[in-house]
């Protein structure tokens, strides 16, 4: 590296002042970036009637007595694109009745899906909100046969699991055995969330 | 607490070692920093996680180690700053990097903490773990729900925080000890030395404090740069890497000579060590200050590396010598004038003349001068007036052999010494004790009686006119004694005197000037002719050499002789000298002649008695004025005989013509 330069009294006086405000800003956004992946997604109530009559409302003609396997996968999450890229790879269960709520303008992500077996929803954010109260994504529901809300929450144990439960849970269920909900790792669909927990714009403008 | 302050907190003084060092690290650092930048695009690339935010945000955080960089002058601040940055990029790595490696990315905080320690600054990991902390502390505090999510417990978060905390401590410890032992050890090496430089400084004030000054000369003979200050303050400052001879030159030019040729032997290594350092000068005078040089040879593996000279001002050393020399004389003055008060008076009036002639300046005559300050040595010598003896010898040395007239100095300190002889010797007779005589009880029992008798005139008067005259017997003994001085000075054989004066008497003052020069021919006599001991033993002669005194009256001729059994007069060495003279050397008259020639002289060397070729001429001289003549006989392995004959009627004057004048 080249001989330090040398600064004038008033540059050097003026770099010793922005140094303040460069630490408080890093703070600033590195305590953005930290809660914007800390967070605990929210998951609506399980209780919530609305949000059963909405899940149940998603069952098409021929799975009235099916269980099912919902996702709500958002677009620009990249958690949640590793969710979808996880059920096209081991393909639509045959013992459910799956479908998929695509969050936002997915791309070629649908007919994939749809090439894959799977029953496609495409949804807009508010819309999303509106219909099932749901703020954040991947998020898994399970339904049973009998159209119960039987599971709400998230894919795996810990955050960026390798070990995707979707199935299990699913299995698990239906042979009528107790599961906990996993918490939602992943991303904040809900504007007000994520201008609420990300004030500057870093994270959902980009949406990861 | 303070314990742990000290720990944490670095002495405030940055030594120019450790200023250096930071200095380095944060370059490097930057340049770690810098390249943050392409690494995090790439992994936000890989991740999809927004290639330009990285971008822009990587850039965000590189500003403030670059401002610190560029802006801050104490290194330790751009490495608190540093710190602090490494936490943000780290926060930057765990997000742009979200995906199946995100857990991973977390290790970046670890071995950031740990790389820190390469500052040797605790407070540098401690800025690093609480802007971590504070992190948290700000995100909690604004969505407290975060902290603890995943509905993790208060122990899982504890546990995430004590690995930190645990580093933290580790890598401060390291961070201090590299410190003290690594980046401080410019102090150490600065106390150690300091610990030598005070060593030192007491070693140099008893250098400098002991009279004596020190240092020594590399084979070269070029001087080391540590030395006794004295040594400036005496003799001048010396130039960085000066030969010691060029130093001594300035102020003693003989004794650097001296010293240029001797080292030469020195360092030569054909004699032994001990005999070429002899060979070095051992003394040099400066003004009014006398110095004594010697030599210690510093050895490595038998060979001489380097030699210690010290040089110690021997002027009080010198002077009371001096002073102890010149009381020695004084005892000696008194001496002589309880046993021969006459010769030591003749002896003192010649001297004073003599030295008045040569501070008068008035005789260019070179061969005059020669035979004037010979006359003088000889003369102190035989009386044991050495310091004289001693001044005459260096002068003369000088007119010799550099042709040098004797200086003006020299011929004031000559003065100077005769003057406290003078002085001496006035407190011991009196101003007036010179112009007395002074009898002996017998001679004036006989005058008595003669008067008494009423014997006539003329003889009472022949008789009181005697009291003036000076036997022979006297004048030989004091030779004799003389002579015996010198043999014994010169190692010689022990000397038998034999003298016969013949009852004969002569007028003082009148044959004076040749009672002088005959001291020449004695003192030629036995330096040249009188063998040492065994080179008489191995001649199968009496170990004991003989040299006889005589006076006598042969018709109308007073003769003087004076003859020894000694080796006898060199002819062949004479010739060599004279024929080096160009002098006429082919018969033995003239070889006879030459003999009497200024600066011819059978002696291999020159000693303080004699060996310069001035005596026997002088001798001749002293002879002539009274009109005699000088006879030299000698045989090889036999002796020498020298004649003096003189007119009778010049041995003393009538006391008719006294009473008449």
């Amino acid at each position: 590296m080249a001989a330090r330069p040398r600064f004038a009294g008033l540059a050097r006086l003026a770099g010793k002042a922005l140094l303040p405000f460069w630490a408080v800003a890093g703070i600033a956004v590195g305590g953005t970036l930290m809660v914007g992946h800390w967070y605990t997604l929210p998951v609506p109530n399980t209780q919530d009637a609305q949000v059963t009559a909405a899940l149940n409302q998603l069952r098409g003609p021929a799975e009235r007595h099916s269980w099912l396997l919902v996702h709500f996968l958002y677009a620009d999450c990249r958690c949640s694109q590793r969710i979808f890229e996880h059920l096209l790879e081991r393909g639509r269960d045959p013992a459910f009745a799956e479908k998929m709520v695509l969050i936002g303008e997915h791309s070629t992500s649908v007919e994939r899906a749809i090439a894959a077996g799977f029953a496609v929803d495409v949804v807009s954010v508010p819309e999303l909100a509106a219909r099932f109260h749901v703020q954040s994504a991947p998020l898994f529901a399970v339904i049973s046969d009998a159209g119960t809300l039987s599971y709400l929450g998230g894919y795996t144990e810990r955050k960026q699991g390798a070990l995707i439960l979707d199935q299990r849970i699913a299995s698990d269920l239906r042979k009528s055995k107790h599961v906990a909900s996993l918490p939602v790792f992943g991303c904040v669909v809900s504007r007000s969330l994520q201008r609420a927990l990300d004030p500057l714009g870093i994270k959902y403008d980009q949406k990861g | 607490m303070k314990a742990l302050l000290d720990v944490l907190v670095l002495p405030r003084q940055i030594t120019d070692f450790e200023r250096s060092y930071v200095k380095r690290v944060n370059r490097v650092g930057l340049a770690f920093f810098a390249l943050h930048l392409p690494v995090f695009v790439v992994v936000a690339y890989f991740n999809r996680t927004g290639p330009l935010s990285a971008l822009v945000l990587t850039l965000g955080v590189l500003a403030g180690p670059a401002i610190a960089y560029l802006s801050l002058e104490n290194p330790r601040a751009v490495a608190l700053v540093y710190g602090f940055a490494s936490m943000l990029m780290g926060g930057l790595l765990v997000h742009f990097g979200q995906g199946p490696m995100q857990i991973e990315m977390h290790f970046y905080f670890f071995a950031l903490l740990a790389m820190l320690a390469v500052y040797g600054n605790p407070l540098v990991i401690l800025t690093a773990a609480l802007t971590v902390a504070l992190h948290h502390l700000a995100v909690w505090l604004y969505v407290p729900r975060s902290v603890f999510n995943y509905d993790a417990s208060a122990w899982v978060v504890l546990v995430h925080a004590s690995f930190v905390v645990l580093e933290s401590i580790a890598t401060c410890a390291i961070a201090r000890a590299f410190f003290d032992n690594v980046i401080g050890l410019e102090k150490i090496v600065q106390a150690r030395t300091g610990e030598l430089d005070a060593r030192n400084r007491d070693l140099r004030l008893v250098l400098d404090t002991v009279d004596q000054g020190f240092l020594t000369v590399d084979r070269r003979g070029v001087m080391s740069s540590e030395r006794s200050a004295v040594l400036t303050r005496w003799l001048g400052a010396a130039g960085e890497g000066e030969l010691f001879a060029d130093y001594l030159e300035r102020v003693a030019p003989t004794a650097a000579a001296m010293f240029r040729l001797a080292w030469d032997e020195v360092i030569a290594d054909v004699l032994p060590l001990e005999v070429a350092l002899d060979q070095l000068p051992c003394r040099f005078a400066l003004g009014s200050l006398s110095f004594r040089l010697d030599y210690k040879p510093i050895l490595r593996a038998d060979s001489l590396e380097k030699a210690l000279i010290v040089i110690s001002d021997v002027t009080s050393r010198v002077e009371r010598e001096r002073l102890e020399r010149e009381q020695q004389e004084v005892l000696r003055i008194f001496e002589r004038l309880t046993s021969d008060r006459a010769g030591f008076l003749e002896y003192y009036e010649e001297a004073s003349e003599q030295i008045a002639a040569l501070a008068g300046d008035g005789i260019q005559d070179v061969s005059l001068l020669k035979r004037l300050m010979h006359t003088l040595k000889g003369n102190s010598l035989l009386f044991g007036i050495d310091t004289v003896a001693d001044a005459c010898h260096q002068m003369e040395s000088r007119l010799v052999e550099d042709g040098e007239r004797p200086s003006g100095d020299a011929l004031d300190r000559l003065a100077a010494r005769w003057q406290r002889l003078h002085d001496h010797l006035e407190a011991l007779l009196g101003k007036r004790a010179q112009g007395k005589i002074e009898i002996e009880e017998a001679e004036f029992d006989a005058t008595l009686r003669a008067v008494l008798r009423g014997e006539p005139k003329q003889e009472i008067a022949r008789r009181i006119a005697a009291w003036r005259l000076e036997p022979t017997l006297r004048r030989l003994e004091r030779v004799a004694e003389q002579a015996q001085g010198i043999a014994r000075r010169l190692n010689k054989a022990p000397l038998h005197v034999q003298i016969e004066a013949g009852e004969l008497r002569l007028d003082a003052a009148r044959w004076r000037p040749f009672w002088a020069a005959f001291v020449h021919v004695v003192r030629n006599g036995i330096d040249h002719g009188l063998e040492s001991a065994e080179e008489r033993r191995l001649a199968d002669k009496p170990s004991e050499g003989r040299l006889a005194f005589a006076t006598r009256i042969e018709r109308d001729e007073f003769v003087v002789a004076i003859s020894d059994d000694g080796r006898g007069i060199n002819w062949p060495a004479l010739a060599e000298r004279a024929k080096a003279q160009g002098l006429p050397h082919e018969t033995q008259a003239e070889l006879s002649e030459s003999m009497f020639a200024d600066g011819v002289s059978t002696a291999a060397q020159v000693t303080e008695i004699s060996g310069r070729g001035i005596g026997m001429g002088a001798a001749r001289d002293a002879c002539l004025a009274l009109s005699g003549r000088m006879i030299v006989a000698s045989e090889a392995g036999k002796g020498t005989r020298v004649e003096f004959r003189f007119p009778r009627r010049l041995m003393a004057e009538d006391p008719t013509g006294r009473l008449a004048a």
